[in-house]
């Protein structure tokens, strides 16, 4: 391809007309969009193709010079090297490339560096030297929007990095053309220093060296109060009898080894074993663990019966877990395992009994608590019941819940696995309470509805905000549980 | 003048009118493989008007003129304005017959120039210069004596004989001064020298012209200063000249826009905010002049409308550009002033620095009716508005720093619309690396040390998925910088971390783990960039090269500190790491005693890698021995 005049033109093919663009692509890099590629086989290939390229190079005659090239033609030869290994039977391939790259006349455009420039176009190249003079000390730290000529462009990947490159500047003989010359000459000589290199900015290291001292000098007094300790060892022998100095040795020893140990693996260790025990423990009681120790969810323990709440807003059913560990499991306003709120709610209200009968299975009763109002699917009960797989279990008014119990579920499934029943959501449990109560649901819900609604709303909205309170400091209350039990 | 109406004066007039277009317009459709044809062809014709020129000059004053080369020609670079000595005056009939030779040596000597032949154009040009020289200055050859001492100035230059430049350009500049300050009339241009009585050229436009060159004069001194090194000159220079451009109505929007930008990037780097703020100001309200952005639809019909589309977006995106670097610069050498010896944040300074800004108000005040400010009445007003939107006084507190690296941020998101990754890699990585810096020097005004982690957090995720796509084989030394980043953003995460894990009473699982990926992490990333000096059969070499030594032995030292780190409750994996990283100081102090030049380079970092090497060993069979005794 030849550049003239910043613009990049297709020197091998006839019908490329108009300038190519370049542009990077991440994975291809650099490339001239729609250059022509050609393969060869031979170095006539090669020679041939370099001819009929520079027959299409754009060339002037001049006084100076019947045939001075007025652009810059860029050559690339990509040579690819193919290799079986004999020993794995293996391909690699070696790919080199060398690009030629012949400019113009040094007078006519590649008067650059010292030299000044006469159009006012230019003044932005003068500004951009000016700001980039004043940064080649410290880190650079400005954008200069003046491009790179094309030419530079291409050049950049052989200035910098792996690439080997030779310049081989003409010069003129002629007396006349001493002052050319001479800057041409210049000029190559500065061509010569330029590379391409992008500088790696570091972060001072100034705090990492402090660390790094004071280790040192810990890791020191510790090698000394060794050595010392050593010595306290062996001054057994009579002849070193100084007691109290011995004693400060070993004091000083202890000390030094105690803070080299309150490192952060102590500390790791000392909680590493807590957390082993906790992490099972939150899994068990329906916290999991991520790998990296940030809680996951809520999942429903494999072995603890349990209660999930029910809400009318399915979105908002089944967030809530409690546990019905072994022992008793008091729910109510005050002094309670479980704490529920609302106008309906007595400060005791009921108790769960969780014990392992004569099978060896875990059974759950539930005891209302005198005047409390507790429901099991619907009937309101006043006496010790025992609570199965799937019961809906109402307290007060609004706070409905089911009760799960995984061993039984696992062995209702195993027996019956087509039954499938209508879901104990909120809607049933609220469905089915009315209905136990003998009371004609649309009848009911008319009658009731200016009296209950009000009130049911303002509990509903005590027990959502309940529900959001419990459910960020849930974690904190199973670990209560837990530091309780 | 009496043979102005002559029937030979009138062809004399016709040729030079044709001899200047053929120059200025013609020779811009010469072809290609002929590009001086028009030139050559007005350089026959100047040289035939000099020839009548010398010929009417031989009848009128035959018996004047006799040697008159030589007479003056060690007064060439004589002070201007020091009538001693001068033949002719200016205004008289003789000093215009020698102002008339004077114009047609000039316009061979550009002539010259244009084609190539620099050595005769220059003696064309000493010639045009004599000739003045013998006159006094006056209205009639003012600007000819400033162009002529221009043309020589570029000549000079050109040859790297900077001192040389400057003597002509100084005079010239000095002959201007002088001329407005006693005279100040619009002046002759050279071509009303050769134009048939009634049709000179208006005041106006003679004025412009004049203004011109001399804007001229001071662009090519701005150069001379900038190749003399005198930078801070050379700026005042370029700024006097886009002044200037922008007074007189000779700039194109878009150009004159991306030029002042620039000039904002000097500034900057002299830490000049006022000035720089000032400069993108002007520059984004004039490059809205440059008109409307063609559609897309419209770029898709025809290649100009494409190309100007191109070219419109492009600028905007690199004005855009130049702001950024405004505001990660302005709270950069904030961060600077503020900083402690371990790069936190020092609160006495900046209590000390909010003090003595109070007192700067009103300098601030003075300081800014004297700061050179650009723009017409038309534009005055935008370029204020645009300026109030982002402080240019360092940030002393969080919330200035906020409201900088908004503005800032705002830039990014802008010049990331041109600057896609696809096509324009280097560009786009460029801007993303900007846009991390904003956040890490953000990070440094953050109290908190969560948000502060947080803010690093989104430096990791801009970066990072780039560094994975990119190919190193052309992008080899991005992907380095992009590594290196990586790596000391991850060990800040980690160093944060380990901050605010200090500050609980109980160690958090959760926090240990955190800790220990970003320790990974930024090991993995020091790694990569340690491989990327690998050669393609995998080895270290022995000899690192010279931007390379610094930060490879770094991030050696940094690998070793981090395998240090790591935390575990088990003593194998304790040992495991312990023994890695006494490995990688090893490693540097071995590269060290091998190339001993490295030692300067790496100071500290090696003192403190020899110490860990003696010392490691203790700790190491400590672990060892508690091993045992566990057993």
């Amino acid at each position: 391809m030849e550049i003239y005049c910043e613009r990049v033109r297709d020197l091998l093919n006839p019908k490329s007309k108009g300038a190519l663009r370049v542009r990077e692509h991440p994975i291809m890099g650099p490339y001239v969009e729609d250059l022509s590629k050609l393969a060869v086989t031979s170095y006539q290939d090669i020679r041939d193709l370099m001819d009929s390229g520079n027959k299409a190079r754009t060339v002037a005659a001049t006084n100076m010079n019947e045939t001075s090239s007025r652009s810059h033609a860029v050559f690339t030869i990509v040579f690819t090297q193919r290799r079986r290994d004999q020993l794995t039977g293996l391909d690699t391939e070696k790919v080199c490339v060398c690009v030629s790259v012949q400019c113009v006349d040094t007078l006519s455009v590649l008067q650059e560096g010292a030299n000044i420039n006469k159009s006012l176009t230019t003044l932005g190249k003068v500004i951009s030297a000016l700001a980039e003079n004043q940064t080649s000390k410290r880190k650079k730290s400005e954008f200069i929007p003046y491009r790179d000529s094309v030419l530079t462009w291409i050049l950049k990947e052989n200035l910098g990095g792996n690439s080997r490159t030779a310049m081989i500047a003409a010069l003129s003989p002629a007396d006349i053309n001493y002052e050319e010359t001479l800057s041409t000459l210049r000029y190559a000589d500065r061509a010569k220093q330029i590379r391409c290199n992008a500088v790696i900015n570091e972060d001072p290291n100034a705090r990492l060296i402090r660390e790094l001292k004071e280790e040192v000098n810990r890791l020191r007094d510790l090698l000394l109060s060794q050595g010392l300790s050593r010595l306290t060892l062996t001054s057994q022998h009579p002849v070193f009898k100084h007691k109290p100095l011995m004693c400060v040795c070993v004091c000083e020893t202890e000390k030094i080894i105690a803070e080299l140990n309150e490192t952060w693996e102590e500390k790791l260790r000392k909680t590493e074993s807590i957390r082993m025990e906790r992490e099972s423990i939150l899994a068990e009681m329906g916290v999991s663990i991520k790998e990296d120790g940030g809680t996951v969810g809520v999942f429903s323990p494999k072995g603890t019966p349990h209660l999930v709440n029910l809400n009318e807003d399915p979105l908002m059913s089944e967030c809530l877990l409690y546990y019905i560990k072994e022992g008793v499991t008091r729910v109510g306003q005050k002094d309670v395992d479980i704490k529920l709120s609302g106008q309906f709610i007595k400060e005791q209200h009921c108790v769960f009994y969780s014990y392992i009968n004569h099978n060896g299975e875990v059974c759950v009763t539930l005891e209302p608590l005198e005047g409390a109002e507790t429901y099991v699917n619907g009937k309101q009960i006043s006496e010790c019941v025992l609570l199965k797989q799937g019961n809906r279990v109402v307290m007060g008014k609004n706070h409905v819940f089911r009760f799960n119990h995984p061993e039984q579920a696992r062995v209702e499934r195993e027996r019956s696995l087509d039954q499938q029943g209508e879901p104990a959501d909120w809607n049933y449990a609220q469905r089915e309470l009315l209905e136990e109560q003998g009371i004609d649901i649309k009848l009911e819900m008319q009658r009731r509805l200016q009296d209950v609604e009000s009130q049911y709303r303002r509990e509903k909205e005590e027990a959502d905000l309940l529900l959001e309170q419990q459910r960020l400091v849930r974690v904190h209350i199973t670990l209560q549980i837990e530091i309780e039990n | 003048m009496a043979d102005n109406q002559s029937a030979e004066w009138t062809a004399v007039c016709e040729k030079f009118r044709l001899a200047h277009e053929l120059s200025e317009i013609e020779s811009k459709k010469d072809p290609e493989n002929n590009p001086f044809r028009s030139k050559y062809k007005a350089r026959d014709l100047f040289k035939e008007i000099h020839c009548s020129l010398k010929k009417n000059q031989i009848e009128e004053e035959g018996e004047v003129d006799n040697g008159a080369d030589s007479e003056s020609s060690q007064t060439g670079d004589g002070e201007p304005g020091n009538d001693f000595g001068k033949a002719y005056a200016g205004d008289s009939p003789a000093g215009l017959r020698v102002a008339r030779l004077a114009v047609v040596q000039y316009h061979l000597g550009v002539n010259h120039i244009e084609t190539e032949e620099l050595s005769a154009g220059e003696e064309h040009l000493m010639t045009c210069m004599k000739l003045i020289d013998k006159c006094t200055t006056t209205r009639e050859n003012v600007s000819l004596f400033i162009q002529a001492r221009n043309q020589l100035g570029i000549l000079w230059a050109g040859r790297d004989e900077i001192e040389k430049a400057q003597g002509f350009l100084e005079i010239a500049e000095t002959m201007y001064l002088l001329y407005m300050k006693e005279d100040g009339q619009p002046p002759l241009d050279l071509q009303d020298f050769f134009v048939p009585q009634g049709e000179e050229l208006s005041q106006q436009e003679k004025t412009r012209r004049f203004e011109m060159a001399y804007t001229h004069t001071l662009y090519y001194l701005a150069q001379v200063y900038k190749n003399l090194q005198q930078y801070e000159r050379a700026g005042q220079y370029c700024h006097s000249t886009l002044q200037r451009q922008l007074e007189y109505k000779q700039f194109v929007p878009l150009e004159w826009a991306i030029n002042a930008a620039t000039l904002s990037q000097y500034y900057i780097t002299k830490t000049r905010y006022m000035e720089a703020r000032h400069c993108l100001a002007a520059a984004s309200v004039i490059a809205t002049l440059a008109g409307e952005i063609p559609s897309e639809a419209a770029a898709k019909e025809s290649e100009a409308e494409f190309e100007k589309r191109e070219e419109l977006l492009q600028k905007r995106a690199e004005i855009a550009r130049c702001w950024i670097k405004y505001c990660l610069n302005l709270l950069q050498d904030a961060k600077k002033l503020l900083e402690d010896n371990v790069g936190e944040l020092d609160s006495d300074r900046q209590e000390e620095l909010k003090r003595a800004r109070r007192n700067e108000e009103e300098e601030k005040e003075k300081g800014r009716k004297s700061a050179i400010l650009f723009g017409s009445s038309d534009t005055f007003d935008s370029i204020c508005s645009l300026e109030e939107k982002v402080s240019s006084m360092l940030p002393l507190d969080f919330e200035e720093a906020r409201g900088i690296f908004l503005v800032g941020q705002g830039y990014v998101a802008q010049a990331k619309e041109y600057f896609e990754m696809d096509g324009h890699v280097t560009d786009h990585i460029e801007i993303l690396q900007d846009h991390s810096a904003l956040f890490k020097v953000l990070a440094f005004f953050e109290e908190d040390l969560e948000r502060r982690c947080k803010m690093h957090k989104r430096r990791v995720d801009m970066l990072e998925p780039v560094c994975k796509d990119l190919n190193a084989q052309y992008y080899l030394l991005i992907c380095r910088q992009l590594q290196f980043e990586l790596a000391e953003t991850y060990y800040e995460m980690m160093d944060l971390k380990l901050a605010v894990a200090d500050k609980q009473d109980q160690p958090d699982v959760h926090t240990i783990k955190k800790f220990n990926l970003l320790c990974s992490s930024s090991t993995k990333y020091y790694q990569m960039f340690l491989d990327s000096v690998r050669s393609p059969e995998g080895k270290f070499p022995e000899k690192l090269e010279d931007d390379l030594l610094r930060p490879a032995l770094v991030a050696k030292f940094r690998v070793a500190r981090l395998q240090s780190k790591l935390i575990s409750s088990n003593p194998a994996s304790q040992l495991e790491n312990l023994s890695l990283s006494l490995e990688s100081y090893k490693f540097v102090v071995q590269y060290c005693e091998e190339n001993p030049e490295a030692k300067d380079v790496v100071e500290t970092e090696l003192e403190l890698s020899v110490e860990m090497v003696s010392l490691l060993p203790l700790k190491i069979n400590r672990i060892k021995s508690t091993m045992a005794s566990s057993n």
